[in-house]
C-alpha cells in the first residue's frame, strides 16, 4: 500500500510530552477560529480533534475526512454513563457530542465542509483502519486526496485498569494522496507472526507510533502492539 | 426577586458553560434566545433541564407557553414564582 502524505500534525498535551518525540509536538491549541459561542461546548477531546484537523486541512478547504479513535469522548460517555447510574437526567448537549462523528459534525459546521466524513474505531488498530479505509477511497478515485485524523483522552479513572497501551491524550491529523511515480511516499505493509511489544504501559498508541514514523521519514519504522505490526517504510523522490 | 434573578443567571452561566459572561452581563428584560444572550436551541434544552433540576419545577417542552417563559430573565422568574410556590 503506497501513499503520499501531507500537512502532518500531532499535537500531545503538554503535560504527557513523550521523550521518544522531541519538543515538536507541544503547542498551544489554536481555537481561535471557532466562533465562542461554539468553542464553550468543546470538551478537552474535541478541542484536541478540531486543532489538529484545522492545522492539517491548510489550504483544504472541501477535503473528505476520515476520523477515528478506539474510545471516542470516553470521558464525556463515562459522565453520562454516572448520571444514568445516579438516575439524573442526562444533558443533551453532552449526549448530543458524546457520539463518534461529533468532532467531524462541528468542524462540518464550523467550517461549512459538506464532503463525506466516515468516523472509524476499530480497537487498537484504529488508527491503520483509518488509514486504509482513506487508502481505499483515493485510490478508488473517490477522492483526490483525504483528510486522515485520529484522537485519543487518557481512560477515564474507572477504566485505567482495562488499559494496555501508553495512556495520552493526542491527537495526529495528515493528508492522505496517491502516490504519484518520481516523488517520495511511504508504504505500509502487514507483517505476519505474533510481536513482543514489550508491556503494556510502555507501548505507544499506534497512532502515535505512526505519527512518530511519518514526521522523521526513516527508511523503515516497526509500527506494533501486543497482537499484530506493520512495517512503514518510506522512499524518497 | 432580586435574588431568584440572580440565582436564574448563575445557573445560565453555569449549565451552558458561558465563558467570559458574568451575572451583570445579562439584562433581567433581555432575550435569551437568538437576539440578545444568543442561546440555540440545544441551550433551550440544556436550561430547561438544568431548570427543572434545580427548582424542581415542571417544564412542558411542546407548549408555545414554555416558549414565553424562556424569553428572558424576567419571564424565567415570574414562572419558577408560580411554579413553586
Amino acid at each position: 500500500m503506497k501513499f503520499v502524505v501531507n500537512n502532518l500534525c500531532l499535537w500531545v498535551a503538554p503535560e504527557q510530552q513523550i521523550a521518544e518525540l522531541g519538543q515538536h509536538t507541544y503547542c498551544d491549541l489554536d481555537l481561535s477560529w471557532v466562533a465562542p459561542m461554539q468553542r464553550r461546548r468543546l470538551s478537552p477531546f474535541m478541542k484536541m480533534a478540531l486543532h489538529t484537523l484545522q492545522q492539517a486541512q491548510a489550504e483544504h478547504s472541501h477535503i473528505a475526512i476520515n476520523f477515528s479513535s478506539r474510545h471516542g469522548d470516553l470521558p464525556k460517555t463515562a459522565h453520562l454513563l454516572h448520571a444514568l447510574v445516579e438516575e439524573e437526567p442526562l444533558s443533551p448537549t453532552a449526549f448530543g457530542l458524546s457520539v463518534h462523528n461529533a468532532a467531524t459534525g462541528i468542524f462540518s459546521i464550523i467550517k461549512n465542509n459538506t464532503a463525506p466524513m466516515n468516523a472509524i474505531a476499530g480497537g487498537q488498530d484504529s488508527v491503520i483502519s483509518n488509514l486504509i479505509d482513506g487508502y481505499a477511497r483515493i485510490q478508488s478515485g473517490i477522492e483526490n486526496c483525504i483528510l486522515v485524523a485520529h484522537t485519543e483522552s487518557v481512560l477515564p479513572e474507572e477504566y485505567l485498569p482495562f488499559a494496555d497501551e501508553k495512556q495520552i491524550d493526542h491527537s495526529v491529523a495528515f493528508v492522505l494522496s496517491p502516490y504519484v511515480e518520481g516523488e517520495s511516499y511511504f508504504e505500509l505493509t502487514k507483517l505476519s507472526g505474533s510481536t513482543d511489544a514489550g508491556n503494556t504501559d510502555s507501548v505507544l498508541p499506534l497512532s502515535i507510533q505512526l505519527a512518530q514514523a511519518l514526521s522523521s521519514k526513516e527508511s523503515s519504522a516497526l509500527l506494533s502492539h501486543q497482537q499484530s505490526a506493520w512495517m512503514l517504510q518510506h522512499y524518497g523522490g | 426577586m432580586t435574588e431568584l434573578k440572580n440565582q436564574i443567571k448563575q445557573l445560565i452561566i453555569s449549565s451552558l458553560d458561558l465563558e467570559d459572561i458574568t451575572v451583570d452581563d445579562i439584562e433581567n428584560d433581555q432575550p435569551l434566545f437568538v437576539d440578545g444572550l444568543g442561546l440555540d436551541s440545544i441551550d433551550a434544552l440544556e436550561l430547561g433541564l438544568a431548570i427543572k433540576k434545580e427548582f424542581n419545577v415542571k417544564i412542558d417542552a411542546n407548549s408555545e407557553q414554555t416558549k414565553a417563559h424562556f424569553a428572558s430573565v424576567d419571564a424565567l422568574a415570574n414562572f419558577i414564582n408560580q411554579h413553586t410556590s
